[in-house]
């Protein structure tokens, strides 16, 4: 489970940075369904990593994966450094 | 603020040339596994230009390189680079040949391959040449046809290049004056060399005793890597150059970035904090020109009135190799012919 405040930082960038649409944006909502494609997801790779301070390589971000995951694995990442 | 009289070379000519046959999304979907939506969303381009048979690299370098010394009120140069990945010939270069067809027999001429910083190492090789005193006034081309070494099968890549040229004059000048080019940063990364790459060709295939693969001859690129190397790359050089420079982000009115692809430049202005209003792009009428492009976005922006004297522009441009490169420029005020 990630804590509250990395999925609430996760969703205010894909709306601010990516212009997601805030109604979809959720914690559940897998990247395929906000439309991000390939490119989408590396450059949310390398915001990410800004943002939060921990690598995140392009190859980890999967159509498939929820908001929520991405969080996760964020938050694992954070934890480890 | 005090003169400064330092010898530096002065943009004082500008010039391109386009292949007339335009090729749209639309064309290609009728050949390839693709439509337009796809390619304008993952790209940004609606169409590019493709030579026809007969024609070759140096036919656009000589076109573009006549209109440059046109803006430049004619006369001789003592210097033509012709930046290129896709020359005439293996050996000779093209330089010489576009030389001599633009009456220049005589003077030095070479290529520089750097792919699609290319045009931006050769304004640095220029800039070098007349500081240094080799060279008072330089053409400098930079033209590709890159469509003849896509795969045609290859809808990513296709999509992507478009043919084309664009030259600049450099004249020898003082720091001081509007449109003293300077200062840069390039750099390079050869353990990237995989990402985008034609294997063969080259003496690694020639010599390597196997038979030639003929999948080999063409262009590939691996494109989530080569967009995150793009991007960072472009935006730590071109932030270097600003320091060197001493300008602020806020500074730049223009800022010109390698035509790659505009979810790139899209990305880069945002990692840079350049506003939308101040990048230029041409890059969906004319594709990824490779060496050409930062010669064509500029001509392109200058004759819409988008960059107009006094603007200060910041370029930067990133490619194959891998390799990397970035300058600033106050922009002249020149004929645009």
């Amino acid at each position: 489970m990630s804590n509250n405040d990395t999925l609430n930082r996760l969703t205010t960038l894909l709306v601010s940075h990516f212009g997601a649409s805030e109604q979809r944006v959720s914690g559940t909502a897998t990247f395929e369904e906000l439309d991000f494609d390939s490119l989408a997801l590396v450059e949310l790779a390398m915001v990410a990593q800004k943002e939060f301070g921990v690598e995140v390589d392009e190859q980890e971000i999967t159509p498939d994966q929820s908001v929520q995951d991405v969080a996760e694995l964020i938050d694992a990442r954070t934890v480890a450094a | 603020m005090t003169a400064d009289h330092r010898r530096a070379a002065v943009l004082c000519g500008i010039g391109t040339w386009l292949p007339p046959r335009v090729v749209t999304n639309d064309d290609l979907a009728q050949q390839l596994d693709t439509s337009d939506e796809w390619i304008r969303s993952r790209t940004g381009i609606r169409e590019r230009r493709v030579i026809d048979p007969g024609t070759s690299t140096s036919d656009l370098a000589v076109e573009a390189g006549a209109r440059a010394l046109k803006s430049a009120g004619g006369g001789n140069v003592d210097l033509v680079i012709v930046a290129t990945t896709t020359p005439d010939h293996p050996c000779p270069s093209t330089a010489p040949e576009v030389a001599s067809r633009l009456g220049l027999t005589g003077v030095p001429a070479f290529d520089l391959n750097a792919v699609c910083a290319g045009f931006v190492y050769s304004l640095a090789t220029a800039v070098g040449h007349i500081v240094a005193g080799i060279a008072s006034r330089v053409l400098v081309i930079g033209a590709d046809t890159f469509t003849t070494v896509l795969n045609p099968h290859d809808r990513t890549t296709v999509a992507i290049f478009g043919d084309g040229a664009g030259a600049v004059v450099l004249r020898a000048g003082t720091a001081d004056e509007p449109g003293a080019l300077g200062p840069f940063d390039l750099g390079s990364d050869g353990t990237n060399a995989e990402l985008l790459i034609v294997p063969a060709g080259g003496s690694r295939q020639r010599g390597s005793g196997q038979p030639l693969d003929p999948a080999d001859v063409h262009f590939r690129m691996d494109g989530q890597p080569v967009f995150r190397n793009a991007v960072t790359r472009m935006s730590e050089s071109a932030a270097k150059v600003l320091a060197q420079a001493g300008w602020r982000i806020e500074d730049v009115d223009r800022f010109a970035c390698h035509q790659a692809n505009a979810r790139i430049l899209t990305a880069v202005a945002r990692t840079l904090e350049v506003p939308e209003e101040r990048v230029v792009m041409n890059v969906d009428r004319v594709g990824n020109t490779v060496a050409a492009s930062i010669p064509l976005v500029l001509a392109d922006a200058a004759a819409a009135g988008d960059i107009v004297p006094g603007h200060r522009v910041l370029i930067t441009s990133f490619g194959a190799g891998l390799g990397w490169g970035s300058t600033v420029i106050t922009w002249p005020d020149i004929d645009l012919g």
